[in-house]
Order: structure tokens, then C-alpha cells, then sequence
């Protein structure tokens, strides 16, 4: 193909069933490099899909960026060889495309570690799975976040079999370039949370009782499809199951974006906190979250965001500075910023080759 | 305190693998229990008694762990239930279940994690069993140790699928099996098979239904298991299956595939004709059993399907130590249509001599049991306002199971052996004697009641006072007749007449004592207001009206000047003391009539579930010892009435003192009892 030769030739090979955020992320990112490199597409069936399937964000990448693609091709030949999130094949138990490159990356999406350290999913044995079909002279995971990462370079220095492995060294986060909207003057004490509806996004109900307490002036959760049965003894809460509301409504219903999750799982990346950012909004997370964003979000314990946001209430101007710099702060998620990343990635490439 | 849950979809299923798995830490000495929702609308009576033990309102209570079962097969609503619910997630979850894959255990153990906020790791059982009994169960099904077979003669169990019942010959087969001097058979089969069995004109074939008892307590009382069918029918008597297993006792496989053989299990593979079971039990089994116990023990699945290795896998050791308690005698009443059953039992149990009594009995005969010198816990009686039919017998099976103890032996009085009295047998294994008096309606019969004999070590019949009155009801060694168990209260009559006297302040020259029953039975307030007339006719007659504690007494029952309310609980020193009486025809009050020399007008009661009544009362009025007359015959009432006041009371009195009447089985009663728990020590 026509890729920009000084760079390689790069394919992507990605899971064509994911319907959310990695085929999102993927679409993202083959607009964002599309400048410097025109990467081919290998879509691949695996067993936690339906077959055929193709998320509709990669078809629209694909007609938009006029890319070229094939379906489960049996060998992906290529400089670089990006395979996105590894946990598909976490129900396979063979991977018949065999992947020969330079280098291959694998973003690893879906953390490798859960809180407490076990294993979200097989990671052995899918990691084991791509090893066996690939030949390259570099095999690299690319973690997308700083907890992510965590996980990936423990696994990587535990697992035996393994060492022929390298992490790469910066995060191959996200692309997120949202239109950004100023503060509030006046922050009142309105306070949600915006997800999908999985027991994994929500913490115990006790912390969710910290979190959206009665004397809020309003506590607004979108995704609280599991949290019906509560509403009659939570009469403060607005709950609205997924899918319900636009975003954006939510978004202009609330001051402060509180957002914690089952304490046994992590986002590995947490997007919809960076959407709270661009909205205007002071963000609360817990501690391990919040590292991703590099002081972006507020990391706190439930037991703490009530005197965070009184803080915040007193303070107008307090306010504002921070939702400033947490906007600054996602430039490091823009397209531009990938691309010099990516660049960065695969010159020494065109030195070696 | 251990809270268990199956977080699936609820069914009979779930609710099945977690009673399970909380009898066996019950057993144990955990303290488990389990969320009440868990019980599922449709569970069957079987099924509330064997989880009310372990039922709570968990809002109350802070278990310090949490063990769920079949995680392989979680359900959003039931993660949901425990997540939401009003008992916090304890902070050591284990979770068990069965994975294909290692993929598959690691989705059980993410969901899980994320559901309850707790890193949870699950057991895969496929691993730690190996070869699981039956496919997809969410009990663990892992043997436990049984109790010591106590008979001398071997029990085999035969299971069979309830269709394979309505075959011509297999009810024969199993009467013929039923008859072997070798062992002794006891049938288990669904619902409806056991009710063909007992329609059937098979006699003496015990039968259980499949779910009549624990799987452990069925294991208890057995020696071989043989399967019929098709396979293993479910996750109770896969339990029951490896029980026996893991204890050494046999288990033969006459399924029609042999499919537990086939599936790796140490069992025999046994013959498939029914006509030939016999056989190989007496030539094959039995002789060998010592033989087959050692090398069951020997066998590596044993070891791997024994409960210890889960209990190890949970940490779960055992923390019962042993009792310490002296051995009692239990006595139940039942509270029936008067107090009959609690004054036999007072009267047997005032000539124990070797060992305590204490009683638990309805509320209406407390006091009376109280006041004779016994400890009594009150037991709860049916009533129209429980939410459930059996709420009442539940209730009472809770209290019974803590009342009673393995060395004790559980003396039960009545006619319906409830539900709570058969699964406490079971359960603690006390030694068993039902006292029943005979005289059952031609339909009593047949019913169930008689079939749950086989739960007593032994029957005591105290017979009644005439032979052609004294029919079996049951045959074998363990039915034991007394004679009549009557009081032998010799309070003075003349003193009891002027205590009369002295409280009602008035004089009377003849004393009439009415006790026509009532209560539940049937009403007798128009025979009773018609005795009130006649007695309002005579000068000097103190017509009395006993009327048991609690009973209701009509209104217009105050307005005679003749006729007093009597409650009492010592109706026989009144009776003693009257000229004559006019009374229903129990066992008490008749044979007490007979035994005081009491002349009587006997007015029986006629309600289908009670004794025959009529037949006991004819018995005596041939003997020219009483006169009858039924409810309706006013007239009749009438003229027996005024012929008693004109010298026939004093003819029935003679003729009574001249009767020949057997020995009171008071003692002997006594007596059959403390063997029955002198053997148990």
C-alpha cells in the first residue's frame, strides 16, 4: 500500500465486534495518524463476537479515511503491526492469523490487573495466543494509562515466557478532542455521574450513600438502570437508566461529575471523566482513576467529596481554576499529540530499516 | 455466623444447593443462614422445613463471611439482590463453582468482584471433585461422614423412578423384596409413586418420598442404595449417593444405562431385572459388606468427594464438641380434640422411674402439665391467620430440633404424626416410641399417618378396656400393647361433694357432670343446654357442665339455676363424685367411667377424624356397663336422664364394680419406654 514510506507501513489489526470504546478509540486514532501514515486494516472475527460484525465507528474510519481492509486475513504483513486490545481473544482458544512485522504493539485497553491483582480476563493465555502467531523483531504492550500501565509492567516482569516483551515508555492514551466549555460562576451543590449500567461501574451502596447525600441539591445518575429498585428509599436521587438522556442534558444539570466505581475494578483509561472536564465541571474520582489524569480529576475517598465540593462552593474562583487547568490538562489527548507520539514511535524505525 | 447465597436465577434448585451445604456446616456446628428471599414462592412443605432452620431477615444480623454457590451461572438480579441488599458484603467471599475454562472461572470471579466491591476468587469444583456426580449442579456435593448404623439388620434402599411404579409387577417385586429375612427395604421414590404404593394392597413396604427427608438423614438409616431409573435424579440424592460412598456403604447402580457406573463412580453395577435384586443383595452385597467398606475406603475418588476437602478448601473445620447433657424423655401430646393425649402421657410419664421427663405441648395443656410437676415448652397450634399451612408445624419442628437431642428419646402421643415429629426423629436421631391408642375409623386406616410408623423405634398400644375393641392397626416386633392407661386418682367422692356444696353454696342431694367434649370436634351446646332442662326440672340436683380451659360456653348456658361451669383439668374427681355422668366416649373419659365405677349416659362424638366412639360406648352398654344414646336422640336423653335419678346409676354402679377389667398399662408403658432409651445409652 501507499503509506507514508519514511514511517513504514503500518496495520492495524482490531477485533471488527467491539462495540464501544475501543472501536471508538481505534476510529480516533486511524483519523489522527492518517497524516503520516495510511494504515491498512485487518478486521478479524474472534469468538466474543458475533461473526461478520463491524462496529459502525471503524466502517465510517474506514469510508472516511478511504482506508484499505480485509476481513480475517489468514497472514497481516506489515513494519508495524498495531493489534488493539488483546482481551478479544479471551475466549478463543486458537488465533489463526499469523502476524509477521517489525514490530508489533499491543494496546492493552482492558487492564491486565484488577484491584487486589488478579486477572480481569486470561491474560496468559490470550498474550500466549498472540505470541504464538506473531514473528516480529520487537513485540511491545502499549498500556494507555498510568493505572494501566501499572498492571501491564507487573505482568510483564511476572510472567516467565515473557521477556522478549519490551512496555513501551509513554502511554498510548486515548485521542480526546471535545469542545471545551468555560465553569460556572456560581457552583451550587448539584452533583452526577454519567455510565453504563454494569455492576462494575458503581460502587457498594454505602459509598454511593456518601456520594449523593440528601442534602444535596441535586444528585443526578444516568446508567442507574440497576439502582431502580432503590428510588423509593433514595427519594433525593434522579435516576435515570442508560441510554435514557443525552449526555449533554446531564452534563447541564451538574456542578460537580462524582464518580466511583466497584472498588474490585478500575477504569483503565475513564473517558467519560475527561468528557466531565471539557463540560466545565470539577471532577471527583477515586485516587487510582484520578492518576491518570495528572491532577486533572480530584482523587478522593466518598467520605471526602462532600467537603471537597462545600470547598469548591465557597470558593467560585477555586472553581474555575480548577476546571481551567483540568482542560489544559486533556491537550495531552489531542490528535496532535498522538501523532507526535506515534511519530516519535516509529522513527527509529525508518533508521533501522 | 456464615451467609450463604446461590447467586443464579432463584429456583427450587438454588434454594436446594444452599439448604444442602447449611445442613452440612449446621452438622458441623457453623452457625449459617440464609437470605429469606432465597425460598422461592413455589418451594413445597418439604422444603420450608428444611430451610426454616436457616432463614433470616439478614438486615439484622452481620455474618462474618459469605459462601456462594454455582457462580458459574451468576445472574445480574441476584448480584443485584446481594449488592443492594441490607446486609453488608462481609469481607471474606468464597465462591464455588464449576468451570469449563480457565476464561470462564475468571468471568465468574470479575463479575463477582465488581458485583460485591470484594476480590473474589472462586473454587473451581470440577477440579477439586474431578468426576462430578451430576452435571450442573450448584451444590458441591461432597459426602459426609454418618453416623454408626445402630440395627443389626442391614437396610437397603432402593430408589425408583415414580413412572417405573405404575409397571404391573414392581410393586410385587418390592412386597417380595419387603419380605427378605435378610435385610430390611425401604422404598424412595417421587410423590406420586409413593401414593400408588400405598393404594396398593403391598403390605409392609416403607416408603419415603423423595423429598420426606434430608439426604443425610435418609443416608443415616441406610446400609446399600440402589438406583433405578435413568440416572441420578437431582442434587439431593446426589448427596445421598455420595454419603454412602464416602462412608463405605454400597452403592449399586441398576440404572438403565448403568450411567453412574459409566461415569467413573466406585459403585457396583447391579442387575437390572427387578426379580433378580433380591438375589444379588442376599449372594452379592450383603455378605460382602465389611469387604466392599474397605475398599470404598481405599478409593482416591472417596478421599477427593469426602467433605473434608472442601471444608479444607474453605477453612470450615468442625467446631461441635460433643454434648454433655443427660439424656431425657421427651414427651409430645397432641392436643387432639380435648386433653386425652397429655393426661396418658402425665400418667406414663409419673411411673418413669430411671430417667427425667419433660414435655413440649400445646398451649391448652401447659398448665395441666406444669402442675403435675414437668417442664413443658409450649408448641404453636394451626390457625387460619398463618400465612402458610404449615407455618404452625414449622414453628414447632424449630423448637422440637432444639428441645431434643440425640440421647434423648422422643415419646410422641396422637393419632397424625405431624411433619415437625418426623423430621425431628430424623434429624437428631433420638430413639423414637409413638404411643397410639387404637379404635381408628375403618378409614383412618389406610392413611398416611399409619405409614410414618417407620420413624419409631417402637409403637406402644394401650389397648382398650374389650377385646373385640383391640384390633392391630400394624404388625411386627416393635408394636408393644399395654393395658389401658387410666388415672388412679383416689380423691374422696363424699369430700369433693361437700366442697361442691360449700362453693356454689347450696345444698343438693344428686350431682349430674356433663363432658360432652366440643371444641373443635363438633358443638354439643344444644345437648348441653337440653341436660341444663332436664336438670331444671329436679329440686336438689347440681347439674355441672365440665368445660375444658379455654373452651367457649355458650351464653345462655349461665341463666340455669341448676347448672354450673366447671373449668377444670381434674374432671375425673368430679365425675368420681357424681351420681352419674353424661359424657363423650374418649379414651380417657371411658375407660375411666369403667375403672371408677362411674355410671354413665355416653353421648359420642361422631366426627370422621376422631376414634370410633360409638363402637367403644357399645361395647360397654352390651356388657349392661353404660347407656348410649347419640347426639340427636333428645328423647332418648330424656328418659336415661330420669332413669338414672330413679336407681339405674346405682344397678350401672354395681355392675361396674363388678366387672372384670384387665390391668392398667400405666407402668408397663413406663417401663417399654425406658428400655427403648436404656438401649440408646
Amino acid at each position: 500500500m501507499t503509506g507514508a514510506p519514511a514511517l513504514g507501513r503500518v496495520s492495524y489489526l482490531v477485533a471488527g465486534g467491539f462495540p464501544g470504546g475501543t472501536s471508538s478509540a481505534v476510529a480516533a486514532e486511524l483519523a489522527a495518524v492518517r497524516p503520516i501514515v495510511r494504515p491498512r486494516l485487518a478486521l478479524i472475527d474472534v469468538d466474543m463476537f458475533p461473526q461478520g460484525r463491524v462496529a459502525p465507528q471503524l466502517e465510517e474510519a474506514i469510508a472516511r479515511e478511504k482506508l484499505a481492509w480485509v476481513a480475517n486475513p489468514p497472514v497481516v504483513q506489515d513494519d508495524v503491526v498495531v493489534l488493539h486490545n488483546p482481551s478479544c481473544l479471551k475466549r478463543n482458544m486458537t488465533f489463526e492469523t499469523q502476524i509477521i512485522c517489525r514490530h508489533l504493539i499491543v494496546v492493552t485497553h482492558e487492564n491486565f490487573e484488577r484491584p487486589g491483582g488478579a486477572a480481569p480476563y486470561d491474560v496468559d493465555a490470550t498474550m500466549s495466543l498472540i505470541d504464538g502467531a506473531s514473528t516480529a523483531t520487537r513485540k511491545s504492550l502499549a498500556p494507555i494509562s498510568q493505572f494501566n500501565r501499572a498492571g501491564v509492567e507487573r505482568w510483564h516482569a511476572a510472567t516467565p515466557g515473557f521477556a522478549h516483551w519490551d512496555v513501551l515508555e509513554a502511554d498510548w492514551v486515548n485521542i480526546f478532542e471535545p469542545e471545551m466549555l468555560p465553569p460556572t460562576n456560581t457552583p451550587r451543590d448539584r452533583r452526577g455521574r454519567i455510565s453504563r449500567s454494569g455492576p462494575e461501574k458503581f460502587p457498594p451502596l454505602d459509598a454511593l450513600d456518601l456520594v449523593f447525600p440528601p442534602e444535596a441539591e441535586a444528585n443526578v445518575i444516568l446508567g442507574a438502570d440497576s439502582l431502580l429498585p432503590l428510588a423509593q428509599s433514595r427519594p433525593h436521587w434522579a435516576l435515570h437508566p442508560f441510554g435514557t438522556r443525552a449526555v449533554e442534558d446531564v452534563l447541564s444539570e451538574i456542578d460537580f461529575f462524582v464518580y466511583f466505581t466497584s472498588s474490585a475494578w478500575r477504569e483503565s483509561f475513564g473517558r467519560v471523566l475527561a468528557e466531565g472536564i471539557a463540560a466545565g465541571k470539577v471532577v471527583i474520582s477515586d485516587p487510582d482513576t484520578a492518576e491518570n489524569f495528572d491532577g486533572a480529576v480530584i482523587g478522593a475517598r466518598p467520605e471526602e467529596v462532600s467537603a471537597i465540593i462545600s470547598r469548591y462552593i465557597a470558593d467560585p474562583a477555586a472553581y474555575g481554576r480548577q476546571v481551567e487547568t483540568a482542560q489544559a490538562g486533556l491537550q495531552a489527548f489531542s490528535p496532535a499529540a498522538f501523532r507526535q507520539r506515534f511519530e516519535g514511535l516509529l522513527a527509529p524505525q525508518r533508521v533501522a530499516a | 455466623m456464615i451467609w450463604l447465597d446461590c447467586p443464579q436465577e432463584p429456583s427450587l434448585k438454588t434454594c436446594d444447593a444452599v439448604v444442602l451445604l447449611a445442613q452440612q456446616l449446621a452438622r458441623l456446628g457453623h452457625d449459617p443462614v440464609i437470605d429469606e428471599r432465597m425460598l422461592p414462592e413455589e418451594a413445597d412443605a418439604p422444603r420450608r422445613y428444611e430451610a426454616a432452620p436457616f432463614l433470616a431477615d439478614l438486615g439484622s444480623l452481620e455474618p462474618e463471611r459469605l459462601i456462594l454457590l454455582g457462580v458459574d451461572d451468576l445472574a445480574l438480579s441476584a448480584l443485584d439482590r446481594l449488592r443492594f441488599g441490607p446486609t453488608p458484603i462481609p469481607e471474606r467471599v468464597d465462591a464455588l463453582g464449576r468451570f469449563p475454562s480457565r476464561q470462564s472461572q475468571i468471568d465468574a470471579e470479575t463479575r463477582l468482584s465488581y458485583a460485591l466491591s470484594r476480590d473474589v476468587r472462586a473454587i473451581n469444583l470440577d477440579l477439586l471433585q474431578e468426576t462430578p456426580l451430576i452435571d450442573g449442579a450448584a451444590s458441591p456435593v461432597f459426602g459426609e461422614t454418618l453416623p454408626p448404623r445402630r440395627d443389626q439388620r442391614p437396610v437397603v434402599q432402593v430408589y425408583l423412578e415414580a413412572e417405573e411404579i405404575d409397571e404391573p409387577t414392581v410393586i410385587a417385586f418390592l412386597e417380595a423384596l419387603s419380605f427378605s429375612d435378610t435385610f430390611t427395604l425401604e422404598v424412595i421414590v417421587a410423590g406420586a409413586g409413593k401414593s400408588a404404593i400405598g393404594r396398593s394392597r403391598a403390605l409392609g413396604v416403607s416408603v419415603y418420598g423423595y423429598s420426606e427427608l434430608p439426604p443425610f438423614e435418609l443416608s443415616a438409616r441406610a446400609d446399600v442404595l440402589v438406583f433405578r431409573g435413568t440416572t441420578v435424579p437431582g442434587e439431593r440424592m446426589a448427596q445421598h449417593l455420595a454419603n454412602m460412598l464416602i462412608n463405605g456403604r454400597p452403592v449399586i447402580d441398576c440404572t438403565e444405562a448403568r450411567a453412574i457406573a459409566g461415569n467413573g463412580l466406585p459403585v457396583l453395577a447391579g442387575p437390572g431385572e427387578l426379580a433378580a435384586l433380591q438375589s444379588y443383595l442376599e449372594k452379592t452385597v450383603i455378605p460382602n459388606l465389611s469387604e466392599i467398606r474397605d475398599t470404598l475406603q481405599r478409593s482416591p475418588w472417596v478421599a477427593k468427594n469426602a467433605f473434608p476437602t472442601l471444608g479444607a478448601t474453605l477453612g470450615l473445620d468442625a467446631v461441635r464438641t460433643s454434648s454433655e447433657e443427660q439424656p431425657e424423655i421427651v414427651f409430645m401430646p397432641t392436643n387432639g380434640n380435648g386433653l386425652g393425649h397429655a393426661r396418658r402421657t402425665l400418667l406414663i410419664a409419673e411411673k418413669l422411674s430411671t430417667q427425667p421427663a419433660r414435655f413440649a405441648a400445646f398451649p391448652s395443656c401447659v398448665p395441666m402439665i406444669n402442675r403435675a410437676g414437668f417442664a413443658c415448652d409450649p408448641l404453636v397450634s394451626r390457625s387460619t391467620e398463618h400465612v402458610h399451612p404449615s407455618a404452625n408445624d414449622i414453628l414447632n419442628y424449630l423448637r422440637l430440633r432444639r428441645i431434643v437431642g440425640p440421647r434423648d428419646t422422643f415419646v410422641f402421643d396422637g393419632g397424625y404424626v405431624f411433619d415437625s415429629v418426623m423430621r425431628t426423629l430424623a434429624e437428631t436421631r433420638a430413639a423414637g416410641v409413638w404411643i397410639r391408642r387404637g379404635l381408628w375409623r375403618s378409614g383412618q386406616k389406610r392413611s398416611a399417618t399409619l405409614e410414618r410408623e417407620k420413624i419409631f423405634d417402637r409403637v406402644i398400644v394401650p389397648e382398650e378396656a374389650f377385646d373385640e375393641l383391640n384390633e392391630p392397626l400394624s404388625f411386627g416386633g416393635h408394636i408393644r400393647t399395654v393395658g389401658p392407661v387410666v388415672a388412679t386418682d383416689e380423691g374422696d367422692p363424699g369430700a369433693v361433694r361437700s366442697d361442691l356444696s360449700h362453693r356454689f353454696d347450696r345444698p343438693f342431694d344428686h350431682l349430674v357432670v356433663s363432658m360432652l367434649g366440643g371444641g373443635e370436634a363438633s358443638d354439643r351446646t344444644a345437648n348441653t343446654m337440653h341436660l341444663a332442662a332436664l336438670a331444671e326440672r329436679r329440686e336438689g340436683l347440681l347439674h355441672l357442665v365440665v368445660a375444658w380451659p379455654g373452651a367457649v360456653v355458650a351464653p345462655g348456658l349461665f341463666g340455669w339455676s341448676n347448672t354450673r361451669i366447671v373449668q377444670t383439668q381434674n374432671a375425673l374427681a368430679l365425675a368420681r363424685a357424681a351420681d352419674f355422668v353424661v359424657s363423650a366416649v374418649g379414651y380417657n373419659g371411658f375407660h375411666e367411667c369403667l375403672f371408677h365405677a362411674i355410671p354413665a349416659i355416653f353421648v359420642p362424638q361422631i366426627a370422621p377424624f376422631m376414634d370410633d366412639q360409638e363402637r367403644r360406648a357399645r361395647a360397654a352398654v352390651e356388657r349392661g356397663l353404660a347407656d348410649i344414646a347419640m347426639p340427636g336422640e333428645m328423647a332418648l336423653i330424656e328418659r336415661q336422664f330420669d332413669a338414672m335419678l330413679e336407681g339405674r346409676a346405682d344397678h350401672l354402679r354395681s355392675a361396674l364394680q363388678a366387672a372384670d377389667l384387665r390391668e392398667r398399662g400405666n407402668a408397663a408403658a413406663a417401663r417399654l419406654i425406658e428400655e427403648v432409651a436404656d438401649a440408646r445409652k
